[in-house]
């Protein structure tokens, strides 16, 4: 039905559209706008509806998308390298999650969070298989010639509390 | 003279109304007390000073009164539309001068004072024995915060003194029970209204107060001065102060406070505040205390992490004896997090999707189609206009013409809408010119024709003092000698027209003179 074809969905422009499709449908609900401008309303509330529509698919694709494992490349998460103490990596992944039941975020954010909030718990799980590895090698008396591993758990800051 | 016989005089004498022989019925005895009521008041109005017992205000608007001196009783009445007048409404305890007119009332055989001006002229006795009695135990120190004992926290039983199946006591088993239930309720049976009442209650608090129960609530709706006295009578307030249960009170009330409000160690509004205030919510409560086990939970865990870290290396060995079950549980935990920050997107991605399917729908809803056909609807209402106009012939010819040309543009527009919507736009506006052209040229048409009409008229000529004269067929009467003496003929003048009759004939060849007198 549209003259030009819709533009590929961007994940960070799906507010701005979906109030531009919000302000397109009040007009075209104004029972005085002239026939001429319904039809180019309608042409335009159109084409925003497939551009949202496109647009969430591309959000419900990122659900099944990989996260890369931490220390792949540089990390912006991980500004303390390897040597941050599970607590912390615990701590942040807690305000992560937290801060992604925010209704007002813009979808791109909760997306971005959630990539964020996944590194954290590889993480957390790569801290823990270090742990295990250890205690591993100290049950089976090896422990001497053992190479230094992931550093074990760390004392709590103060004051920490469950993620959730 | 002659005198009767006595039984003669017997049989003719009527027998007395109200006689076994002439009883009233029930409406002329009722009749007759209202006369009888209202004539011993003339000129109607009275005065009458009393306590005010009882007041209530039902929702009709009236105020319903009871007067009480000793043994005697009076029944008072102030209609809505009396009662909005009125600057002062008494309540239970008022002393008051009221007056009115004293009626019957044969719906129910009673009289009572319809009143039309009330003045507050005292305290009734009663309120003042009740303040006595009041400071009286203020004095005492029965009042007093500091002997007020503290409620338990979470009552496993509790004494319920209350009348057993009054609103009241349904009330605060519906509200325990839903807040938590299995809650053990021991119910004392008991009057809270009438002359008996208090020592009832009395009785109720001592026996409660020997049980095995955390607590104890009397219980009691709402009610008006009078109808609560028994829990301002002295005895029961003494047995509350000495009970050794905590004790509620829960007397709903419309005026004045119960004294068992100022004794009792907690005060609620009502039964099923009471209800709510001192038991507590076992829903939330467990979500409390859950709150609180993960907390533990985390804390423990946290400082055996800080311990196994501390002693540190091979001298940690024994404290890692634990470290397995732990890593176990934390390595449970971060999956249930990536499934949890899944759900969260899917979330964000949910509440999207059903706004969008609300956008959805109104696009779906606002499509021109509807518009379009309301424009073709139009277009075919001008077209039918335009064929109306069709006597005009070559105006109807260019009507046609444009019909033609509206309706071509109009099938080239419909088939154009999903492509060239500004190409059908500008035709629009092109069709509307030229059918409002056409319009406007029809019209001058129609108006040139109408003023040659009119200048052809007979009746323009008629105007000017001329009249056409019409036999009995209605044919013109062209000349004299076609028509008969005596003959009926119609003249049309510029203004109505004439029924005369022929009285002479004068033929001649030509016109007689048009100004001057008939030959005679």
């Amino acid at each position: 039905m549209s003259d030009t074809p819709t533009p590929a969905p961007d994940l960070t422009k799906f507010e701005r559209t979906q109030a531009e499709l919000d302000t397109v449908l009040a007009r075209l609900e104004d029972p005085e706008a002239p026939l001429q401008e319904r039809l180019a309303l309608h042409v335009r509330a159109v084409r925003l509806q497939e551009l949202l529509e496109a647009t969430l698919e591309r959000a419900r694709e990122t659900l099944e998308e990989p996260v890369a494992p931490p220390g792949a490349a540089p990390d912006p998460d991980f500004p303390q390298g390897a040597e941050e103490p599970y607590e912390s990596v615990l701590a942040r992944l807690g305000d992560t999650v937290r801060e992604m039941t925010n209704r007002e975020l813009p979808l791109a954010r909760v997306i971005e969070l959630r990539r964020t909030a996944l590194r954290l718990v590889a993480r957390c799980e790569s801290i823990l298989a270090g742990v295990q590895e250890e205690l591993d090698r100290s049950a089976s008396g090896s422990d001497a010639a053992s190479p230094p591993g992931p550093p074990p758990p760390a004392v709590p800051p103060k004051g920490d509390e469950a993620p959730f | 003279m002659s005198r009767l016989p006595l039984g003669a005089a017997a049989r003719s004498a009527a027998p007395a109304p109200g006689s076994r022989e002439a009883p009233y019925s029930v409406r002329q005895l009722s009749q007759r007390i209202q006369r009888a009521v209202e004539n011993a008041f003339r000129p109607g109005w009275v005065w009458v000073e009393g306590e005010v017992l009882q007041a209530s205000r039902p929702a009709s608007g009236h105020v319903y009164l009871r007067f009480k001196e000793g043994s005697a009783v009076l029944e008072g009445v102030i209609w809505s539309g009396t009662r909005r007048r009125l600057h002062y409404l008494p309540k239970g305890g008022d002393r008051v001068r009221a007056q009115g007119r004293v009626t019957t009332f044969d719906g129910r055989s009673q009289y009572r004072l319809t009143i039309e001006r009330v003045e507050r002229s005292g305290e009734g006795r009663l309120l003042q024995q009740l303040k006595a009695l009041e400071a009286r135990l203020e004095r005492e120190g029965l009042f007093d915060p500091a002997r007020r004992k503290t409620l338990p926290f979470l009552p496993r039983r509790v004494g319920l003194l209350s009348s057993v199946g009054s609103d009241g006591w349904n009330d605060f088993h519906r509200h325990a029970m839903e807040r938590f239930p299995g809650l053990e309720i021991a119910d004392r049976d008991t009057r809270v209204q009438g002359s008996r009442a208090a020592a009832d209650l009395l009785a109720g608090i001592r026996w409660l107060g020997t049980r095995d129960l955390d607590l104890i609530v009397v219980a009691r709706g709402g009610g008006s001065t009078q109808d609560l006295l028994p829990f301002s009578d002295e005895r029961v307030l003494r047995a509350a102060s000495t009970c050794p249960l905590p004790l509620v009170s829960a007397v709903g009330h419309e005026a004045d406070h119960p004294l068992l409000d100022r004794v009792a160690d907690y005060r609620a509004a009502t039964p099923t505040a009471a209800a709510k205030e001192v038991i507590p919510d076992r829903a939330a409560l467990l979500q409390e205390l859950e709150e609180r086990r993960e907390a533990a939970g985390h804390a423990a865990r946290h400082a055996l992490q800080a311990a196994t870290a501390r002693v540190g290396g091979r001298r940690a060995h024994r404290a890692t004896r634990t470290l397995p079950g732990l890593l176990q549980a934390e390595r449970d935990a971060r999956r249930a997090d990536r499934q949890r920050i899944r759900e969260r997107l899917q979330e964000a991605i949910d509440a999207r999707e059903k706004r969008l399917r609300a956008a959805r729908r109104r696009v779906k809803r606002r499509h021109p189609h509807a518009h379009l056909r309301k424009r073709q609807r139009d277009l075919a209402q001008l077209r039918e206009r335009i064929d109306r106009l069709a006597p005009l012939q070559a105006a109807g010819t260019a009507v046609a013409a444009a019909g033609n040309r509206v309706a071509g543009a109009h099938r080239s527009t419909v088939t154009r809408v999903g492509g060239d919507r500004e190409a059908f736009d500008r035709q629009a506006e092109r069709i509307a010119a030229f059918v409002a052209r056409a319009l406007d040229r029809l019209a001058g048409g129609i108006e040139v024709r109408r003023g040659q009409l009119q200048d052809r008229n007979p009746r323009r000529v008629l105007e000017q003092g001329y009249s056409l004269a019409l036999d009995a067929r209605g044919r013109p009467i062209r000349a004299a000698a076609t028509v008969a003496a005596g003959a009926p003929v119609r003249l049309l003048l510029g203004h109505g027209e004439l029924g005369v009759r022929v009285e002479r004939v004068y033929p001649g060849e030509g016109p007689t003179q048009p100004f001057g007198d008939a030959p005679s």
